[in-house]
């Protein structure tokens, strides 16, 4: 049995712990603030209205990049300061600083560094650290090299850092699909092979616009939802796209991808079915179901939240306390419904465009 | 469930106890575990308590001994966030002032407090290699390393 003293013991090594992965993190970051204007390769995104300056030290990343976000040069708020992103590799800088430790775990990281008025992640299967610190308007992401990124990174590159530098308390990003119709749209939300993508890819061949169908940006004005784009690509496999009656060998669609999926930009598949901005004025909860017709009953604003939050939470890292606050947010302002979906892709999205034109059947 | 002996208060564990309520009914996540928990309505309506300051002894007696919700059933349900780490038992005097619509919805509730517990976060966060680490010989060296 632990005694008191071991207890406090281990407590000071978690301390300890605490202090090294803080000291690691901000010499990382001075590193990054030194290195930033030589670095190779820049791109400039506007992401939740916020101007995001990308530094790459391999010019690679920067190409990965460009075909994941959309190019929105906004015109930013005079009094906004641009936020730097660095995403660095030991390879091509091999004086980055190195952890020459034991791989801390992600709830390390994120605590010791919360703790401190950072945030930070640490993916320990790839060995990549994300740092960012809102004071110096400055992230980073080091990795050992570029081709140690993970296989997903490249369908939303350095997703953590610009979570965390374009969030506040009323903006964020969420994962959901979307769908929406003269400026009027709806989440698709739920755990992975419910039938969000397919249900996306099936309302824009149907005519329907959407924001994104994996990753869109949220804003929270008071009682109002609104969703935008910010990438480019959405994703579907060869089965989803011929039950779809699209073949995979057009050039719209590039892969298959590390989960054999075809990523293709869905504005050019369907030109005009990427919108600017959404006002969402439901949540659905997609189920598939052997129904003839498609059909749509109240969800709980609880079933809505666990619908929407573990995939969140799981995809988007390091800032749960507050992403957690921020969907509820989302949910006390917009209806939820199950959508039990029907066989028919066409009918289906028909469903879908009659309940955003009229409301809940 | 006999009360003479006066029952223990419960408060929330810690800061990474986090909750919000939809309509009457709350999901709690717990940050230092990635642990949901999705509460129905009566649940929710303990939980709600609780984190006013009721006492635990006030809420046991409201509920009486009879029905789906009686003392018995509220003690469990205490026990079962105490064991998942939601709460803590606690020495500080509990508020005795119960609102009436509680009572009312212990009363007619036709089935005990459920919670659903959810992990999906958890294998994210629970790696911790400080209990790797061999204290003796002192942090980096891992146990594996230090034998």
């Amino acid at each position: 049995m632990a005694s008191a003293q071991d207890g406090s013991s281990l407590s000071a090594l978690r301390e300890r712990y605490a202090t090294k992965i803080f000291d690691f993190c901000q010499t990382v970051l001075d590193f990054a603030d030194q290195k930033f204007g030589i670095l190779p390769a820049k791109l400039t995104f506007n992401v939740s209205g916020k101007s995001l300056r990308f530094g790459f030290s391999s010019p690679d990343y920067a190409d990965l990049c460009a075909r994941a976000y959309l190019p929105e040069f906004v015109q930013q708020n005079s009094s906004d300061r641009q936020i730097r992103l660095a995403i660095l590799d030991k390879v091509s800088l091999p004086d980055l600083p190195i952890w020459s430790a034991a791989s801390p775990g992600m709830g390390n990281v994120v605590a010791a560094l919360a703790e401190r008025d950072l945030r930070g992640a640490f993916d320990p299967d790839h060995f990549i650290w994300y740092i960012y610190d809102a004071r110096r308007a400055l992230g980073v992401q080091v990795m050992p090299s570029f081709d140690s990124r993970p296989a997903w990174e490249a369908s939303f590159p350095v997703r953590l850092l610009v979570h965390w530098s374009a969030r506040s308390s009323t903006r964020g990003m969420i994962h959901a699909g979307t769908l929406g119709l003269n400026g009027s749209g709806v989440f698709l939300a739920g755990a992975g092979g419910a039938g969000k993508s397919g249900t996306t890819l099936s309302g824009i061949i149907n005519g329907l616009q959407s924001a994104g169908d994996d990753y869109v940006a949220i804003e929270v004005i008071g009682d109002r939802v609104e969703a935008r784009p910010m990438l480019r690509l959405m994703k579907q496999d060869a089965t989803g796209l011929h039950r779809l009656g699209l073949g995979s060998t057009s050039r719209v669609f590039e892969g298959p991808n590390w989960q054999e999926k075809f990523e293709f930009d869905f504005d050019k598949l369907k030109p005009g079915s990427r919108t600017d901005q959404l006002a969402m004025k439901a949540i659905l909860i997609p189920q598939i179901s052997k129904a003839q017709t498609s059909s749509f009953r109240p969800a709980s604003g609880r079933e809505a939240m666990m619908a929407l939050a573990p995939s969140c939470l799981y995809q988007l890292s390091g800032s749960w306390k507050e992403d957690f606050s921020l969907l509820a947010s989302v949910v006390r302002a917009v209806p939820a419904f199950h959508l039990a979906l029907s066989e028919n892709p066409t009918e289906i999205a028909h469903a879908i465009r009659a309940f955003i034109e009229k409301g809940a059947p | 469930m006999s009360l003479d002996s006066k029952p223990v208060n419960h408060v929330v564990a810690s800061s990474d106890i986090v909750s919000e309520e939809f309509d009457g009914e709350f999901v709690v996540l717990d940050l230092s575990c990635g642990k949901y928990f999705s509460m129905d309505e009566t649940a929710s309506a303990i939980w709600r308590a609780i984190v006013a300051g009721i006492s635990t002894q006030s809420l046991a007696e409201a509920a009486g001994t009879e029905g789906a919700v009686n003392s018995a059933s509220i003690l469990e349900f205490l026990e079962k966030l105490v064991g998942f780490g939601c709460l803590t038992p606690s020495d500080a005097p509990g508020s005795t002032s119960i609102d009436s619509a509680l009572i009312q919805l212990l009363a007619t509730s036709d089935k005990p407090p459920t919670v659903e517990v959810f992990d999906d976060l958890a294998d994210l966060i629970m790696a911790d290699p400080i209990h790797d680490v061999e204290e003796a010989s002192g942090w980096p060296v891992r146990k594996t390393e230090a034998a």
